[in-house]
């Protein structure tokens, strides 16, 4: 149903500011577990087809149990050693870690499906248009261009085959006929982009300060999540400062001692993960009682 | 009706050019009048259409007067002339401006700072006239050409002109997206009063759908009586008929046996058993209505799509041009093309030159036009130096996708002396077109494409 996109732009930046902050900075595992779960709720419950998440779960699976043996190549840092290869000790602790980093790896690539998902370029030019109406026509404009010249390379690739020019020719031959065509699809874009400047002033850019157009409501549901962004990032920053959930992994893993604004990020923090999670399931909840 | 735009004496001089494209022009339009802009490829049209407004005017010398309701445009300020006066160009790919359709409708408003309430009712109001509402969530990059075009309409309607210029915007689109737009600009003339001048080189077929027809020729403005002259007759009796004569042929180049295409692994069939044979030395015109898979058909043809079933046989070698003949060409100017493309298929600089001199002889290139940027070369030009290519190339089935797509009268009857010429030389010439005219007058052998099939 995809809930989330209803959200007001403004939300949506402040929302995944804060979760890639939490996501990316904290070395908690239990944050790392927290996040990487909300991510794939998160995908399952907006209507991502159930093969493709399977994938995405399966080779997010692999890479964090890939992670922990690498880590284990790359750092030897830790008390617990496991074996040795030749001279090197292999540690659980190092283990661990991997295991953890592979769980952040893993949860903010997912998130960022989702984010890809969730947001679009309005979404972000109505957030720049207002601070900056320049860049963001800017960013639009070079959001048209990019399809465009993609377009027209396979074109002209297309064409330049069908005739014959690729025919017998070895990798490096290939490769210096694919860049002479994209530097003259580039080379006729931009004599291409003139007339695209024309029609512009024609349709007055230029002439004052531009007001971006787009009209999305503020509503209850943002300032909801807002306030919860909030309450979340004071959580953790609390939570972080005075190490009240504190975790190490050199040169022991393990917990330190747990206190109870540790509990209360911990809380906060998965909440807010299941924020895009909670939006999607209210709205079909609203959608089943539509019915009744 | 009231005096709406008067052209008096109008001269004008590109910065660059040396002569005159426009001179002595006189023109006088009435509020909610429909003109018929015609004249032939490099007349002035799209310059005096330009000119008009100083807002899309060109740089170079401009001599005479033009009165908008009695005041000189030049007087005009500019929020205010570009607010009267839209301007709808060519080629839908390069007067979009931004990604989304909603932006593009929205582009012009923007600049002028209007109020986004505004805008957004304005929006709600030219969807629902255009019929376009479905397209509000799209990108540009997504649309057809003919929706493109339309979206295009649409912004420049969204400023409420008094006047909409529109300078050959059927020119990229195909026959039944081109009726479709003329009708959506006849409405907007006929419920807002507004003011159409539309250039057009198809002028017998449209020009019963104007209330003028006037004509640039020698940079003057001249009237002329077009109607009654509509030459089409949309009958595809008549294409069946090509098959009935023609001569005996020494073989097929091409056999097709059971073709059968889809997209994807559910779909339907784009392609659902085709059987043809085409006889070497012909020219075989493929018609249909839109999407009924005439370009899946040709792409099958030259190997770039495969078939899930079926069996294609092609006596020598297969080279297509494709709708647009500017991808066939990745050098500045034909004959750096043409000499790249030969030294890539091992010709040496002697042998290649000899060969680029005999097809440009053949063709009539001109050293002027193979001098030329391919950018600067007319819609005919560029299609001669791609055919060139094609020879080149060795093609010995040599395939044309919408070849008279963008190209006036005299251009087409140039391109049908063409693939004559060349069937006569014992070449094989497929094209896929919409033009059954074109079709009538240039090809030995037709089909239609209906249903998967093709008939003949």
């Amino acid at each position: 149903m995809h809930r989330f996109r209803l959200f007001h732009p403004v939300t949506k930046i402040i929302f995944f500011a804060v979760l890639f902050g939490i996501a990316m900075f904290s070395e908690n595992p239990v944050i790392r577990l927290l996040s990487l779960a909300g991510a794939i709720v998160a995908l399952g419950v907006s209507g991502m087809p159930a093969k493709k998440l399977l994938k995405i779960i399966a080779g997010g699976i692999f890479t964090v149990l890939i992670m922990g043996p690498v880590n284990c190549i790359i750092s030897h840092e830790g008390k617990t050693v496991l074996f040795k290869i030749f001279t090197m000790k292999i540690t659980a602790e190092a283990f661990w870690f991997g295991l953890s980093a592979g769980t952040m790896i893993v949860g903010t690539a997912i998130w960022c499906i989702f984010l890809t998902d969730e947001t679009d370029t309005e979404d972000l030019v109505f957030s720049l248009g207002r601070i900056l109406p320049g860049i963001s026509s800017v960013i639009t404009v070079t959001l048209r261009y990019i399809p465009e010249i993609i377009k027209k390379f396979r074109e002209t690739y297309t064409a330049q085959k069908m005739l014959g020019v690729f025919k017998d020719k070895k990798f490096f031959a290939r490769a210096a006929i694919s860049s002479k065509i994209f530097m003259s699809v580039t080379e006729r874009s931009i004599e291409n982009a003139m007339d695209t400047a024309a029609t512009m002033r024609a349709r007055g850019y230029g002439l004052r300060k531009r007001v971006p157009s787009g009209v999305r409501k503020w509503r209850n549901r943002d300032t909801l999540t807002v306030i919860l962004c909030a309450i979340c990032a004071g959580a953790f920053a609390a939570g972080e400062i005075t190490g009240s959930f504190g975790f190490t992994f050199y040169p022991y893993t393990g917990f330190g001692a747990i206190g109870i604004p540790g509990v209360a990020m911990t809380v906060a923090c998965a909440i807010f993960f299941m924020i895009p999670a909670g939006a999607e399931i209210k709205g079909r909840i609203r959608w089943q009682r539509s019915f009744e | 009706m009231a005096e709406k735009l008067r052209i008096e004496n109008l001269g004008f001089k590109y910065a660059l050019g040396g002569r005159y494209v426009l001179s002595g022009a006189e023109l006088t339009v009435m509020a909610g009048e429909k003109i018929l802009l015609a004249g032939t490829s490099g007349s002035g049209k799209s310059t005096l259409l330009k000119v008009i407004s100083p807002a899309t005017a060109p740089r170079g010398e401009l001599t005479g007067r033009i009165l908008l309701d009695g005041k000189d445009t030049g007087d005009y300020a500019r929020e205010e002339i570009i607010s009267k006066i839209a301007y709808v160009a060519q080629n839908p790919d390069t007067q979009t401006v931004v990604d989304t359709v909603t932006g593009e409708l929205a582009f012009g408003c923007e600049n002028l700072g209007m109020d986004p309430a505004e805008v957004c009712r304005r929006i709600a109001w030219i969807c629902t006239y255009f019929g376009i509402e479905e397209l509000l969530s799209k990108k540009i990059a997504e649309l057809s050409g003919g929706q493109k075009q339309t979206v295009c309409l649409a912004a420049s309607i969204m400023l409420k002109p008094d006047i909409l210029l529109l300078d050959e915007p059927t020119t990229y689109l195909d026959p039944v997206a081109a009726v479709r737009f003329l009708d959506l600009v006849a409405n907007i003339n006929r419920d807002f009063g507004t003011t159409v001048i539309i250039a057009e080189h198809r002028v017998e077929e449209f020009a019963d759908r104007f209330d003028r027809v006037i004509k640039i020729e020698n940079g003057q403005i001249q009237e002329i009586d077009a109607a009654g002259k509509r030459e089409t007759d949309i009958f595809y009796e008549k294409v069946f008929e090509i098959n009935k004569g023609g001569k005996a042929s020494s073989g097929d180049a091409v056999r097709v046996k059971n073709l059968e295409f889809r997209y994807d692994k559910n779909g339907r069939n784009v392609l659902g058993g085709v059987d043809i044979r085409i006889p070497k030395g012909s020219v075989y015109a493929l018609l249909g209505g839109n999407g009924c898979g005439k370009t899946t058909f040709l792409r099958c043809l030259t190997g770039e799509l495969k078939s899930q079933n079926g069996k294609i046989t092609i006596e020598g070698k297969c080279a297509a041009m494709t709708q647009n003949p500017l991808s066939m060409f990745i050098e500045e100017t034909p004959e750096k093309d043409l000499k790249y493309f030969l030294k890539q298929l091992g010709y040496d600089k002697e042998t290649g030159g000899q060969k680029i001199k005999e097809i440009s002889e053949k063709l009539d290139l001109t050293e002027e036009m193979l001098k030329a940027n391919v950018l600067d070369l007319s819609g005919g030009e560029i299609e001669r130096a791609a055919i060139a290519k094609l020879v080149l190339a060795g093609a010995d089935v040599m395939l044309f996708d919408e070849p008279t797509k963008g190209l006036d009268g005299p251009a087409k009857a140039n391109l049908t002396g063409i693939m004559r010429s060349l069937a006569e030389d014992g070449y094989t010439v497929v094209f896929v077109t919409h033009d059954i005219n074109f079709a009538l007058a240039t090809a030995s052998r037709a089909g239609v494409l209906s249903g998967g099939r093709i008939l003949e």
